[in-house]
């Protein structure tokens, strides 16, 4: 084997086997536990960014085995898995320091590392999955790990939202598994080689191909929280901060939303999508979803219970993008892939410091959080602005994307959602950064845990600053030729840009 | 050169708000923010210029042209001349370091928008400082100014939206976000009258056209006298900016948009102008006044919009009357602040000297809605030293305020037009204030005892902030015509 098909086994080993090993180490062992967590997310990050660096210069990474007749287990390395890789590696390496310090003192650690670094193994396998089957797989582990990360802390709420969880989840994959099963049984093993296999397909097929599309679209859509397979999310909200910071920005919600861009994108190809007619009843969806998120949003007192809602919202911004044809709304969809992840992890570490610092839970408990813990709320106040999408934050780059490319195939009625979501985007958030910093603070807080010498512990700080400052530079500097706009057009116009 | 000196412009007030924020060198952090706006001055003096900057936003292209100029120019004169007045103003404020703040994070959006020549850039300093400025609004917390804050940012949002459906579909109509060539390639797309509706809405909102103009009489009373000052002299301009930059001004009639802004512009001349007349409050009247000054404008624009052959006429009187409106308004409302005994006297000879001398008049303590309900006329304004100021800018609140058909002013008349009238003692009855002289040399507002009376002003009245105690809902302020007393706002 040569290097070149070693490196994408590599990045998924740099988190498999330090998980693995964490499973056998004893509680008490905490420096061995955390230095093998932080040099598998390093080394994960270093080894995603010479992959960026070849990808970037046309290099072909790609591992291939026959796993039985016909069925391939396939990594490969092409630009829209590489957006999706960087996103999980960086912000894993984000959560680890975060949950490192979030979960200091706490029990049955190691099992917690342990599931997850098999948690983001699973992302970042299913990002480079190079054919659907292989994808199937990883998405299947992915639940799986997630399992014992949402029912961590053990409470009966907790495992009944666990139980919900695995209800929705696998029955979901049991969907996938019949459409896979399908497609490969009507046209083949399907690689997600760039071009459409669908295109000349025999139209007497394009029936069964709308079904097994519409089976795809709803097994994924489970995990990307598609109303109304919607109903697990918010409940998943008892797991610990960086599990739900993990859970919306990259790992599960997103490999849904990025399951989707790959059947619309690489399985069935854009134009063959429209051919089909589904591109609309998935925009309709997507839409639906996004305004009925919202609107739930704006009745939730529980902090990480209105930043669920937001998130059902704000990924079916990226599935809208991808449902409207065109290369716009496309760039939109892909690059709010990275800029939602940013933007919510930085929101759900806030939220996570403001109950672990605070004991602050409710929206009716933030008056004057921003007094105590003003870098805190700089954060979420940025990451907030950004999901409204008030410019330069990041949140702008997409909705204008995905607005000028719904203009472009001239719907209107997307810019119209747009700008619904954005009014509803502010009621629900800019409440909440009024409270925080032009009210005045309690006599007392809820739970008060003063951690270091800092608002809190450098630990659970230093993350969200990072995200926020990176939600201003991804818009700020969209512009530039290592942004994430940038790669996102890279991806949409496959290499040859206008 | 010019780029570094634009770069600069931009930068120093954003390095100096993150100063403040993170309460570095906090003693001389008010004299260094009262000279942010410098390099923004000299800028507009440079010769026009435009630099690209492909890395910023979405392909953004800054630089200055003529329109920009005079914008600029004005605008950096307003915040230097807010900014020196907010050192002495804000001196003993506990809250400086936010007004700080946010003062200067809107100063960046306000100097930023007049440098912008593109869509994104300009829509993205823009909300800088339309949202940075409901700091200013709700600067000292009082109910009605967080109920001003709270008007001011539900529109603030509205007019977003707005212009961001315009912005999108004016990039969709014309493929490029560049501000060169925009009106003629607007003019030529066959979607230009719903891009022009929505920019006329989303800028209305900002310009304060009726009925756009919710947010601006309870924001301007609300905010500390400096902020005020900017916000009438130079951010609701921004509005009118986002008019020459976006619409097909001179390049195609749109009869129908025409009539609407002729129309929306001559209701809301005289409506505003007679509401404001009701007013109690020297901020609001003037807040009115704004609004009642931007129909004016809207008129302008109609009438260009009807016939485009004319914009060169109509551009050139816009561009007149943004520095007039500009200098005059924000004077006005500095002139209130002293006025509002704010600073006792001795701090406005002391301090305060560069704040008059910022304002570029001589005020002393201007008489504002004293003199309003006396004379019948106008303002009365004099120096220190109660000597008559017949400067040009003592004219102007004549000409804000219009005639003022008072009942009392034939009885007062003569007292207002005493010489040495503000140095007399207090012997009026309570209630109707009066000339500020002898509440300035009763010493520091703040340091009066709480609860003790202001001399001349009713019992309970005695607050260290006049110009907030009596801001009313606009609907009492309305309903609590002058009619009852008319001279009751006079402390005001």
């Amino acid at each position: 084997m040569t290097y070149d098909q070693w490196l994408p086994l590599l990045v998924v080993a740099s988190s498999l086997i330090p998980g693995i090993i964490i499973f056998f180490l004893g509680e008490q062992q905490k420096r061995l536990r955390t230095t093998l967590n932080l040099a598998g997310a390093v080394l994960k990050v270093v080894l995603v960014a010479v992959m960026l660096w070849g990808v970037a210069r046309h290099r072909e990474y790609e591992v291939r085995y026959g796993l039985v007749e016909g069925i391939d287990f396939a990594l490969h390395a092409d630009a829209l898995s590489l957006l999706f890789v960087t996103l999980s590696a960086v912000l894993w390496l984000l959560t680890t320091v975060y949950a490192i310090a979030y979960l200091e003192d706490s029990p049955h650690r190691c099992r917690f590392f342990g599931f997850f670094s098999l948690c983001v193994s699973a992302t970042t396998g299913l990002a480079l999955a190079g054919n659907l089957l292989t994808f199937l797989i990883f998405y299947e582990m992915l639940t799986l790990t997630t399992y014992p990360l949402v029912v961590h802390r053990g409470t009966p709420e907790s495992l009944r939202a666990g139980r919900l969880y695995l209800l929705f989840a696998l029955s979901g994959g049991a969907v996938l598994l019949l459409a896979v099963v399908w497609l490969q049984s009507l046209v083949g093993p399907v690689e997600f080689a760039g071009t459409s296999l669908l295109v000349e397909a025999d139209p007497g097929l394009h029936g069964r191909l709308r079904i097994i599309f519409a089976l795809l679209i709803a097994g994924f859509g489970v995990k990307a929280a598609l109303v109304p397979l919607h109903c697990w999310l918010p409940q998943a909200m008892v797991a610990p901060a960086p599990v739900s910071a993990l859970l919306h920005a990259v790992a599960v919600v997103k490999a849904g939303a990025f399951g989707i861009i790959r059947v619309v994108n690489d399985v069935y190809g854009i134009e063959s999508c429209a051919e089909l007619g589904v591109t609309t009843p998935l925009a309709v969806a997507a839409a639906t979803t996004i305004l009925y998120g919202s609107v739930r949003a704006v009745y939730q007192d529980d902090l990480k219970r209105r930043l669920a809602f937001s998130t059902i919202s704000q990924i079916s911004y990226i599935v809208l993008g991808v449902a409207i044809p065109g290369p716009l709304a496309a760039i939109g969809g892909i690059v709010h892939l990275v800029h939602q992840g940013v933007m919510k992890i930085t929101l759900f570490f806030a939220a996570g410091n403001l109950a672990e610092t605070l004991g602050v839970k409710k929206i009716s408990q933030l008056r004057g959080t921003g007094r105590r813990m003003p870098a805190t709320m700089a954060a979420f106040t940025i990451a907030a602005l950004g999901m409204i999408g008030i410019p330069p934050t990041a949140g702008f780059i997409s909705k204008w994307y995905l607005a000028a490319g719904a203009a472009e195939v001239e719907q209107w009625w997307v810019i119209g959602v747009l700008v619904a979501s954005s009014v509803l985007n502010a009621i629900y958030f800019l409440p909440l950064i009024y409270a925080a910093w032009f009210q005045s603070p309690p006599d007392a807080w809820p739970a008060e845990r003063p951690r270091g010498r800092f608002e809190t512990s450098l630990g659970l700080l230093v993350p969200p600053l990072i995200t926020a400052v990176l939600t201003v530079l991804l818009g700020l500097l969209a512009g530039l030729p290592i942004s994430a706009l940038d790669w996102a057009k890279l991806i949409v116009f496959r290499g040859d840009r206008p | 050169m010019n780029e570094i000196l634009l770069g600069t412009m931009l930068a120093t007030p954003l390095a100096l708000a993150a100063m403040v924020l993170l309460r570095r060198c906090s003693a001389i952090l008010p004299r260094l923010a009262a000279w942010a706006a410098v390099p923004a001055l000299l800028l507009a003096f440079c010769r026009p210029f435009t630099v690209d900057v492909s890395w910023l936003l979405l392909d953004s292209r800054l630089g200055l042209d003529p329109v920009g100029r005079v914008f600029l120019a004005v605008t950096a004169v307003l915040w230097l001349a807010a900014g020196w007045y907010a050192g002495s103003y804000l001196a003993r404020d506990a809250r400086r370091h936010e007004f700080q703040f946010f003062f200067l994070l809107t100063m960046t959006g306000n100097l930023g928008v007049t440098v912008a020549q593109d869509v994104v850039s300009f829509l993205a300093f823009f909300t800088l400082m339309s949202l940075a400025a409901y700091g200013l609004i709700v600067h000292d917390r009082r109910p009605a100014s967080l109920r001003a804050g709270q008007v001011y940012l539900v529109m603030t949002v509205a007019g977003e939206m707005l212009l961001f459906a315009g912005s999108v579909l004016l990039f969709h109509e014309t493929h490029s976000l560049a501000f060169d060539g925009l009106p003629a390639r607007l003019a030529a797309s066959p979607r230009c009258g719903i891009v022009v509706g929505l920019l006329l809405a989303g800028f209305g909102i900002k310009l304060g056209v009726m009925p756009l103009h919710g947010w601006l009489p309870l924001a301007h009373p609300a905010a500390p006298t400096p902020a005020s000052a900017v916000l009438s002299g130079a951010i609701i301009k921004t509005g009118l900016l986002g008019y020459l930059r976006m619409l097909p001004l001179g390049a195609d009639a749109l009869p129908g948009w025409s009539d609407v802004c002729v129309g929306v512009g001559l209701v809301t001349c005289v409506l505003a102008a007679l509401i404001g007349m009701t007013q109690r409050n020297p901020k609001a009247v003037l807040a009115y006044s704004s609004v009642s000054q931007m129909g004016l404008v809207t008129v302008c624009l109609g009438a260009a919009l009807a016939a485009p052959a004319a914009w060169s006429t109509v551009s050139t009187a816009l561009l007149l009357w943004v520095v007039h409106h500009a200098v005059a308004k924000a004077a006005l409302f500095l002139g209130v602040g002293v006025a509002g005994a704010k600073m006792p006297c001795g701090s406005v000879r002391g301090h305060g000297g560069g704040v008059r001398r910022a304002a570029g008049i001589r005020l002393g303590r201007c008489r504002l809605a004293d003199a309003r309900s006396e004379d019948g006329v106008g303002c009365d304004l004099a120096d220190g030293s109660g000597r008559n100021c017949p400067g040009t800018a003592s004219r102007l609140p004549r000409f804000a305020i219009g005639a003022w058909p008072d009942p009392g002013s034939g009885r007062r008349h003569r007292d207002s037009r005493g010489r040495d009238h503000p140095r007399r003692p207090r012997d009026r009855e309570p209630g109707r204030g009066g000339p500020t002289a002898s509440v300035v040399r009763s010493g520091p507002a703040h340091r009066r005892p709480a609860g003790r009376p202001r001399l001349g002003a009713a019992p309970g009245r005695a607050d260290p902030r006049p110009g907030k105690r009596h801001r009313r809902r606009p609907a009492d302020r309305r309903a609590g015509g002058r009619s009852v007393r008319p001279v009751a706002m006079v402390r005001s």
